[in-house]
This record gives C-alpha cells, structure tokens and sequence, in this order.
C-alpha cells in the first residue's frame, strides 16, 4: 500500500499511538474534570499535552483548547469572535480567501445570514493573495481576518506573519486555519502575533476525533457548543484523555527541522518532481508561489481524476482529487475554481499528498503506476 | 493459475444488482461494484425513492463490503445530462414518449460505464436485469432472450445492445425467479431484499415526467390547439409535451370526458382528441432498428410485437422497407402507440430486436 493522500488523514504516528495505548485501557477511565485520583490521573495527562502543543506552537498552554477537530476549532474561532463581549459593535466584517476550506467558508457564511458583513478575497492563478488586494479589504469595520496557514488542495503558504499585521493595522482580529500547517512549516504563535489558530491531530500523526483552538489573549469566547465549563469556559464537553494524549504525542515528535534533507519525504519529493519535468503534459499547480513541499496539485487535461484515483486505487495506491467525497456526484473543487481553473480542469486534477516518511522508492512506484494507467484508460476512450 | 477475470456489476443498492455481484463472487470472478451517481437533484431528499439516491450508494457500499469487493460510486452526471435527460427533454418537446431507459442501457450501462470498467481492466458489465443471452456457435450471433421470470422480464429495455455490447453484457439473475432471487438474498444475509422494486424513472422520483420537463425547458412548452379528428378546433392545450396517445385523464377539455388523445402533431402544435374507436391504430414505422437474436430480415415476417414495456405482445407482420425502415401491422388494433416509444419484437420469448415508433397511420392507410 502507498499512501499519498497524507493531507486527507496522516497514519497514527508511533509516538502518538504508543502514549494512547495507556489510555486505552480499563482503568484509565478517569474524567480530567474529577477530583479524585483518577481523575487527577487523567488531568495531569492532558495538561503534558497542552504543554506539548505549546512548545511546539510558541504560545502558553492555558490558551490551548482541545476540541474534536479543526472544524470545531474554525467554528469556535469564527461564532466566538462574532460572539464575543469584546467585538466592538461596528466591527461586523470578515475577511477569507476564496481558497479557504469549507470548515471556514461555511461559518462565514452563516455568520452572513447572523449579519455579518462578508468579504471574500480572490487569489491569483497560483493561488496567492495580493498584499494590495488585502490591506484594501482590510477596512475598519473588519472584526477578524482568517487566512490558512497551509492549502489542503495546493499546498500554498501564505505570509501568515504579514496577513496577522495587516489585520492589526486595522485593529482586526487574526485567524489561521492550521490544520494541513504542522508537518510542513513552522509555527510560531507568538512570533507572527496570531489571535486565533486552528489545529487538526489526525493531519499530523494524531489519532481522528482531536483538534484545539490556541486563543491567545484573555477575552472571552463563546463556544457554539454550550454545556459544562470545562477548559475555561472555552469548550464544554469531558475533555477525551486518550485522544487529547495521542494529539500531544504526535505534536512532540514532530521533527524539529520541517526543511531536513534527511527526511525521505525530501528525496520523494525530488524524484517526483524531476519526473515530472519529462512530463509538461501534466499541469502543476501553484509552483510559482512558496508551497508545501511534498504536497502536488497535478492536471490532467482530458483526463477524469475520478478515474485515475480509481485506477491507482486497484494498485493499492491512494491519492485523492481533492474532494474527499465518496458517494460520487462531487463538484468541482472551489478552491481550484478561485484560482482559475476551468471546470473540466478541476475535474482533471489530482492532489498527491506525501508525509515525512514516504520514500523515493514510492514516489517512482506511484508515478509509474500512474503513467500506465494514463495510457490504459487514454487508449480505452480511443475506442468508445 | 490463470487470473481471475474482472467484472463490474452495476449496483443501485437493490436486491436484485447485489444479488447478482453475490453470485458472480460466489462463481470466481474478480467483481468490482459500481455505482453510476447520475442525478443529483435533491441530495437532501429523505424520502428519495429514486433510483442510485445516497442512501441508495449506502446500501450498495454495505453489500459491497460484506461480499468483501472494491466499490466506487462514480460522477457521471455529465455523461446522464447528455446522453439520457437532454434526450429525454427533447423528446417531449418533440411531442414523442420517450422511454429513457433505452438510452442509459445503451448509452451509460453498456456505453460510459462499460468504458470506465474497461479502465480498470474488465471488459465486462454485469446487471441485475432478468433477460438471457446466449451467442450461437453457429453464426456467431448473440441472442437475447426475456427472463426465466416472465413477470419480471426487462428485455424490452435491453434491444438497443448491439452485438459487441451483448458480448461484454452479463445478467446473473436471467435464468431466475424473483423469488429465487429474494432466496439467495435471504441465504447471503443481504438485507435489501425488504426495498420494493423501483418502478419509476430514476430521475424522476415523484412520476411526475411533464412536471420534470417543466422544470427543466418550461420556457420552450408552448400552448397549442386541442382539433377534433375532423379538423374542429376545441380549445387551447398546455403544449405538446404535456400529452402522450392513448391519454384520457388531464385534458382540461370541455364536453365529452371519454375522448383520449388521439395524434400530437408538433409541426402544427396540435394535440388531435377523439373517441376511443378513433384512436385505435393497427399500423405503424418503426425506424433506428437494431436487430438482436436475427439478422436484419429482408422479407416479410411474422412475429410478436410489444409496443410498451407494459404492454402484452401483439401478433404482428413485420415489413421490411428500402430506406432500411419498417412497417408493422398488427393483426389487432391498438390505442396508445406513442411515437418515440419502443417497438420490440419477439418469437415467443426471443427477442429478435426492435426499433423506435414514428409514423402511426389511421386506419386503412398504408404507411
């Protein structure tokens, strides 16, 4: 099996899955929340974990708050700011990239239909944002500002750092969705001043069901889920001890240089680009713009990417189109359609998401696998 | 060891596709389940007794999983609109029924999907319809048969297979009953067999076609004129595409409620109504023939002829015409020959092939 769809769901680290284990198992029940020994058990178990995104993130622990995932997180994000006691009443603006992800599209768009003021930025054919562009959205009636750290289709970067001051200039709140971000850049949270960042466990080597929200600064959010006052206030619900652990774990052995050219993910990364220079026939995307490493957005004019994940499916080998959508009938990526493609194009384009660990020997595997099934199913349509 | 040869069934989540991919694992075969998405129309639809629905992919990706095969549900909605549902538009705008069935056999079953099977390697498609083919050693040729099962027979809607796709064509279940089928489904712990048969369009979940074709080209339906048989004019009608021959019901028409639809005639936009005596047809031109289990005739023959799937077969005589047309003549009379709708014919339960109804003349005039 050759797995490249990373960006969809990461394999559960080592790490991450030898720290659970502990917490798997009957006797390691306790509710974080309970004053009792087993309780406390459980407690000083999520809090290690809270420190080790921390450390990781460059913020404090206390303004960490797990929730079952980015989507959570992003909505907490969004509904908390709108929500919150400190959003000065003119400030009824936001501001996204037309190549956000759904988890904050929609949000946004809900909070149109609550009376929010909506305002979508376009991007180039790379996908980039205008800083121009930007600062001119950037009015002051703009009470937050979301921008993703990492592209789950593209793999683009944008300039967080950037994107947090222009949102300040203006006195506006700033969000980063950063769920597709720890495995392949840095963070820095207090370094780039950002007010809210969203993570994801399971894109990182963490187990699925396990997201946080960092909050930095002291104002109060009010969570669209209401119950309880675990974490503060910020997000009710028993916080999931094994999960919250699992999360932890991965963060920490994350390795601590993204950029190490040891790291077979490099080497795969390498080969797949050099064979794709023989190949101008396959568009990529986003190569003029900084971008993941690892991450390939590919087009393939007059090709069905349907057909193509099918067919590197029966060869055990997994990529994605870029809309994880299994029931069929999917419509062309948004994302892809902001930056320009034409529709057919969108549904002609796969998304090849490598991790740390994927080897050059896979990469040569999945291209040539893939240049076979391109001439199997070219030569089936020149016979219907 | 040879490999096993790989076969996609086409799965709608019902009893009788997950049946069929049950036997043909059962037999050995290398079976890959599919799923043709091809409407979308209201996803959020709860009560979606539409064919090839979500929960209908659901149902499908169960079986598939229990039956332990791959399953993929595919984005074919581009090919349905072109192939199937334009056709199906322009057809009522046309003043002709169509029976868009035809047209996703030939066109998606055994046209688009049978390309996306052959793209993994498979070079056939297996359904769960009830109809028998058989390829005589003799001349080579494939025959269709109807079903074992006489009333679940579907090879009415399965003429239009040419030779090649009756070659990459299999049906499981032809040599079956219903009820042996609900049997393997019980014995194979498949719960769908509780779903009733589809009896619907797919597409069109309510029944209701005209409201369908509304929707989609309401702006080309334009009023006309209801006319006597001898010529008087008798109100105005909501468009052609509203009414098929035979109809009684919805005619919005003053006087006489036993007159039925008579002719649809879409060079005048007249819908012509009558008694029933006077809808009564016994000839009509069949064109865009495909013949099946016989070479194209070129003599006279007779046969049975079914001129709706519903409908029971009729004695007929078959005339061959130079233009590569045909004209049939039944031996009984009939209301409710639609052009547009198929004529298939048959001996016994051998389906010879079949064409699409065009011009029914009136009685006592030849074609």
């Amino acid at each position: 099996m050759i797995y490249l769809d990373h960006n969809a769901s990461a394999p559960l680290s080592q790490a991450a899955s030898q720290a659970m284990q502990k917490w798997l198992t009957a006797g390691a029940h306790g509710n974080p929340a309970s004053p009792h020994g087993a309780g406390r058990l459980a407690r000083q178990a999520v809090e290690i974990a809270r420190r080790q995104l921390a450390t990781r993130l460059d913020c404090e622990a206390r303004e960490i708050a797990f929730t079952s995932g980015a989507t959570e997180a992003n909505n907490l994000a969004l509904w908390g700011a709108w929500n919150s006691p400190e959003r000065a009443p003119h400030r009824n603006r936001i501001v996204v990239p037309a190549t956000e992800h759904p988890a904050i599209l929609e949000p946004a768009r809900s909070l149109q239909k609550a009376g929010a003021l909506l305002t979508i930025l376009p991007v180039n054919p790379q996908g980039a944002l205008d800083p121009k562009a930007v600062s001119q959205a950037l009015t002051d009636d703009v009470f937050l500002f979301s921008a993703m750290a990492v592209n789950n289709e593209t793999g683009v970067f944008h300039d967080v750092p950037a994107l947090a001051e222009a949102a300040h200039t203006v006195g506006a709140w700033f969000h980063c969705d950063a769920a597709q971000a720890p495995t392949r850049r840095q963070l820095a949270c207090r370094a780039w001043d950002i007010d809210f960042l969203s993570l994801s466990g399971h894109k990182v080597g963490g187990p699925q069901g396990i997201g946080a929200l960092v909050a930095r600064n002291s104002w109060t959010l009010t969570p669209p889920i209401q119950g309880g006052s675990q974490q503060a206030g910020r997000r009710p619900g028993t916080e999931p001890t094994a999960l919250i652990v699992g999360m932890g774990a991965a963060f920490e052995a994350l390795p601590p240089d993204l950029g190490d050219p040891s790291l077979p993910m490099m080497q795969a990364s390498q080969y797949l680009s050099q064979r794709l220079k023989e190949h101008p026939e396959i568009l990529q995307n986003s190569q003029e713009t900084p971008h993941a490493t690892g991450v390939f957005s590919l087009t393939f004019p007059g090709f069905n990417a349907e057909s193509l994940v099918i067919y590197l499916d029966r060869h055990q080998i997994y990529v994605s189109t870029g809309s994880a959508c299994a029931s069929g009938a999917r419509e062309p990526s948004h994302a892809l359609l902001a930056m320009g493609l034409s529709p057919d194009f969108a549904k002609s384009t796969l998304r090849i998401s490598m991790g740390l660990s994927t080897t050059r020997d896979e990469a040569e595997e999945f291209f040539e696998t893939l240049l076979a099934g391109l001439e199997q199913i070219a030569s089936v349509r020149k016979k219907s | 060891m040879k490999p096993r040869e790989t076969i996609v069934v086409a799965m709608s989540g019902g009893v009788d596709s997950s049946v069929a991919a049950a036997l043909l694992v059962e037999q050995g075969f290398d079976v890959v389940g599919m799923t043709m998405r091809v409407w979308t129309g209201d996803s959020q639809a709860k009560a979606a007794k539409s064919c090839c629905s979500l929960e209908d992919v659901n149902d499908a990706r169960d079986v598939a999983a229990k039956l332990g095969i791959p399953y993929y549900a595919l984005d074919m909605k581009q090919d349905f609109q072109e192939h199937v549902i334009d056709n199906f538009v322009g057809e009522y705008l046309a003043g002709r029924t169509p029976n868009p069935c035809l047209r996703c056999n030939a066109d998606m079953k055994f046209g688009a999907l049978l390309d996306r099977a052959q793209e993994i390697g498979a070079n056939k498609v297996a359904t769960g319809h009830y109809a028998r083919t058989y390829k005589d050693p003799q001349t080579g040729r494939w025959q269709l048969r109807a079903g074992l099962d006489g009333g679940k027979d579907q090879s009415y809607a399965l003429y239009v297979l040419t030779q090649d796709q009756l070659d990459r064509a299999l049906f499981p279940l032809g040599d079956m009953t219903k009820a042996e089928t609900r049997a393997h489904a019980e014995r194979l712990g498949l719960l769908v067999d509780k779903k009733p048969d589809s009896q619907d369009i797919c597409f069109v979940p309510d029944g209701n076609y005209r409201g369908f074709v509304e929707k989609l080209a309401g702006d080309q339906i334009v009023p006309g004129r209801f006319v006597s048989v001898d010529g008087k004019d008798l109100g105005e009608h909501r468009g052609i595409a509203h009414y098929t021959v035979g109809q009684r019901r919805g005619l919005g028409l003053q006087g006489d409620q036993r007159q039925v639809v008579v002719e649809l005639r879409p060079e005048t936009n007249e819908v012509v109504v009558g008694l029933k005596h006077q809808a009564m047809r016994e000839r009509f031109e069949v064109v865009d023939l495909n013949w099946v289990s016989l070479a194209p005739i070129e003599k006279p023959l007779e046969c049975q002829v079914k001129i709706r799937h519903r409908a029971a077969p009729a004695e007929a005589l078959l005339t061959p015409k130079e233009d590569g047309t045909l004209e049939v003549l039944l031996e009984d009379s009939n209301i409710g020959i639609s052009p547009g709708q198929a004529a298939v014919f048959y001996e016994d339960d051998l389906v010879l092939g079949g064409g699409t109804i065009e011009k029914v003349q009136a009685k006592g005039i030849a074609v």
